[in-house]
């Protein structure tokens, strides 16, 4: 059963309930109210007949100077004849099984026995005849040797028949107000769970996977409150989806690139294979094509070494120990003029201790490769400057060229993955692209900073900013 | 001489690419990017053209769209091998599409298979004293029809395509008779034996040691 529904029947239910004991109760108080007041008139009445009777009997007996009860019944015949004229109120006086005076008829109750109660005070009983129902009270008359039994009945049918009018009405008023009631109540409700439907809505679509959808709406209940909760929930949950698609569209284009990478230089060698093995030429032209084959392969070679540090960059945790760097760039500098004769390495550092947080291997790879790009821009005589100096709080290491430059356009791009600005130069130098890209790497495990300037024509220079290792001194 | 366009941006890949389809008696030309490339069609007729689709400044798919006005044949050359890479290749206007790394064989066998489509294959070889119609599949040696069966016909064709080339014998295998070739049958070395008996090319057709056979000719 939906949330509306249930609030209908529910309040209506309980306001039907309320609305009955009400109805019950007010009406059997008024009857209440309504017999009380009888009972009071009719012992006031009865007592006032009582006492009544006994003044006069006595008078008349003092005036007809008796004692005996003789003429008592003409007394109270008379006393009573010239009283009652009331509708509804029957009376019976009574000596022992003597009726004195009666005004009852077939269709009331017997008097029956009286009951034995002190003076003046009145028992009663209720009893139903025919289809009327009577207060019976009895009291006693103290004449002066013997008791006389006043019985008092009173017609209180209408105190019954009020109460089942007044249930009969109420009835009716209750149909109504609950027609009226459900009507109201579904249209407030309705009103009210309105703003539910359009969050359940807004939901569904979002569910759907249309991760753009918000929820709009306007009150500031509850509703709107839940509404504005789900909204910043799904705002998390589209950011976190862009995310995890840029993820892996980067992903992708990876892999693009390293395919391409490594079937290129595959083609070349197996092509130059083929046409050797097939349609051998003379000995300059399979000279040139071995070479051809050599080279490539060792592109490939650099190729998988490269991707070899990429993922053990991406799969290691590094633990960093406080190295001097100097150190390091003295062995990166001697690895370096063992294998470049067309440069001059120029290296210059400061005399105090440059001490980082850093990992050995990975920062002799940094060093090899920004020496390898210096080397690659340069021409035969150009100087690759390696220096580092210490500043306030941080050690800074350069690598300077004056070779090509990096145009501006692509000074963006050079951390990249696979990115090449010059790609035919970078080509004949067995370049992969992915030098810069493991720097970069490099550098965000050593939690550093790196910087690039560079002019066409001029030169480049590569500035890396370590975080100066401060001993604890606590 | 069928003219053939090279757009390849890697040297090596081009000058092989060259090498191969010249020997094949194709006449090529080399271009390294996609603006001179571009320049070039609108000059100059070409026969096919062979169009690197990663290359620097324009992207390979966006000069297609330009090539198509010329009504020349394509075939893509890439070292995109996914299924959806080759679909759009294709939906393109591509006619045919290969992957690096490739071998000269199939390299000339697409070229060629493209080029018959186009009606721009030789339709009719001519080739030391044997003339060789394809469409009929009839050769006719010194001027009189000799005959051959189906196999020995796709063998004389195999050797004619790549002539002055050494032809494995599990190539000849593969090409002609589809399927693995088991190293040990000697199906290939007979129906050779036939063909040189039938067309006199005993000194033409050379064993070529541990390797399989190549058709000698003088270009």
């Amino acid at each position: 059963m939906r949330l509306w529904q249930k609030m209908c029947i529910c309040s209506l239910s309980f306001f039907l309930l309320a609305f009955w004991i009400a109805g019950i109760l007010m009406i059997e108080n008024n009857k209440n109210t309504a017999f009380e007041q009888a009972l009071r008139q009719s012992a006031d009445e009865q007592t006032g007949i009582s006492s009544g009777i006994l003044r006069y009997v006595m008078l008349n007996r003092a005036k007809e100077s008796r004692i005996e009860g003789a003429r008592d019944k003409d007394y109270i015949t008379e006393y009573l004849d010239s009283r009652i004229n009331s509708r509804g109120i029957y009376l019976e006086i009574r000596d022992e099984d003597q009726i004195m005076y009666s005004n009852l008829d077939e269709t009331l109750p017997a008097a029956g026995a009286g009951r034995e109660g002190g003076s003046g005070v009145a028992e009663y009983r209720i009893q139903e005849s025919g289809s009327r129902q009577y207060l019976i009270l009895t009291n006693q008359i103290p004449l002066r040797n013997r008791n006389l039994t006043n019985t008092y009945i009173r017609d209180i049918s209408g105190i019954y028949s009020d109460r089942k009018n007044q249930y009969s009405y109420f009835l009716k008023l209750c149909a109504v107000i609950s027609v009226i009631m459900a009507g109201g109540m579904y249209f407030m409700i309705r009103h009210l769970t309105k703003t539910l439907r359009v969050l359940t809505e807004s939901v569904k679509k979002i569910g759907k996977g249309n991760y753009k959808e918000r929820v709009r709406i306007h009150a500031r209940d509850e509703v709107a409150e839940l509404a504005g909760s789900y909204n910043e929930m799904a705002d998390a949950v589209e950011r976190t989806i862009l995310e995890l698609e840029n993820k892996a569209k980067e992903q992708q284009r990876f892999l693009d690139n390293f395919t391409h990478e490594l079937r290129t230089p595959l083609t070349s060698v197996i092509g130059y294979a083929d046409l050797l093995r097939s349609a051998p030429g003379g000995e300059e032209q399979t000279q040139e094509l071995a070479d051809r084959i050599f080279r490539e392969g060792k592109r490939i070679e650099k190729l998988s070494r490269f991707m070899m540090d990429l993922v053990f960059l991406e799969r290691h945790s590094f633990e960093l120990i406080p190295c001097d760097l100097r150190t390091i760039m003295m062995e990166a500098a001697g690895r370096f003029e063992a294998a470049a004769f067309e440069t001059e390495l120029k290296c210059t550092m400061p005399d105090s201790d440059a001490v980082i947080l850093g990992e050995r291997e990975l920062l002799l790879i940094l060093i090899s490769n920004l020496l390898d790009n210096a080397q690659k821009a340069s021409e035969h005589g150009d100087s690759i400057y390696l220096r580092s100096h210490t500043g306030e709080s941080s050690v800074i290491l350069e690598v300077e060229d004056e070779g090509k430059g990096i145009p501006e356009e692509d000074k963006a791009r050079v951390f990249e993955r696979f990115y090449m600005a010059d790609k035919v130069r970078n080509r004949k130098n067995s370049g992969i692209g992915l030098g810069l890209s493991i720097c970069a790497d490099i550098v965000k495990i050593h939690k550093a900073g790196i910087v690039l300037e560079s002019k066409e024509g001029k030169g480049t220079l590569v500035k890396i900013i370590f975080p100066c290792y401060k001993q604890d001194t606590n | 001489m069928i003219r053939i366009l090279i757009i390849e941006d890697e040297e090596y890949i081009a000058d092989y690419i060259n090498l191969a389809l010249s020997k094949a008696g194709y006449d090529c030309e080399c271009i390294h990017d996609g603006q001179a490339a571009a320049d070039a069609i609108e000059q100059k007729r070409y026969d096919l053209i062979l169009l690197d689709i990663m290359l620097p400044e324009i992207n390979g798919y966006e000069l297609m769209e330009y090539i198509k006005e010329f009504h020349t044949p394509v075939i893509f050359i890439t070292a995109k091998t996914r299924l959806e890479d080759k679909v759009k290749g294709l939906k393109l206007g591509a006619d045919d599409y290969i992957t690096k790394p490739f071998e000269m064989a199939e390299l000339t066998a697409r070229v060629e298979s493209v080029l018959r489509r186009y009606h721009k294959g030789k339709s009719r070889i001519t080739i030391a004293d044997m003339e060789i119609d394809i469409d009929s599949r009839t050769v006719k040696k010194a001027g009189q029809k000799v005959e051959l069966t189906m196999k020995e016909m796709e063998l004389l064709l195999l050797f004619v395509r790549n002539r002055n080339i050494a032809l494995y014998r599990d190539r000849i295998y593969e090409e002609v008779w589809g399927g693995e070739y088991d190293g040990q049958s000697r199906t290939v070395d007979l129906h050779v034996q036939r063909l040189k008996k039938k067309l006199g090319l005993e000194t033409s057709i050379i064993t070529v040691r541990k390797i399989g056979y190549r058709l000698e000719v003088d270009e």
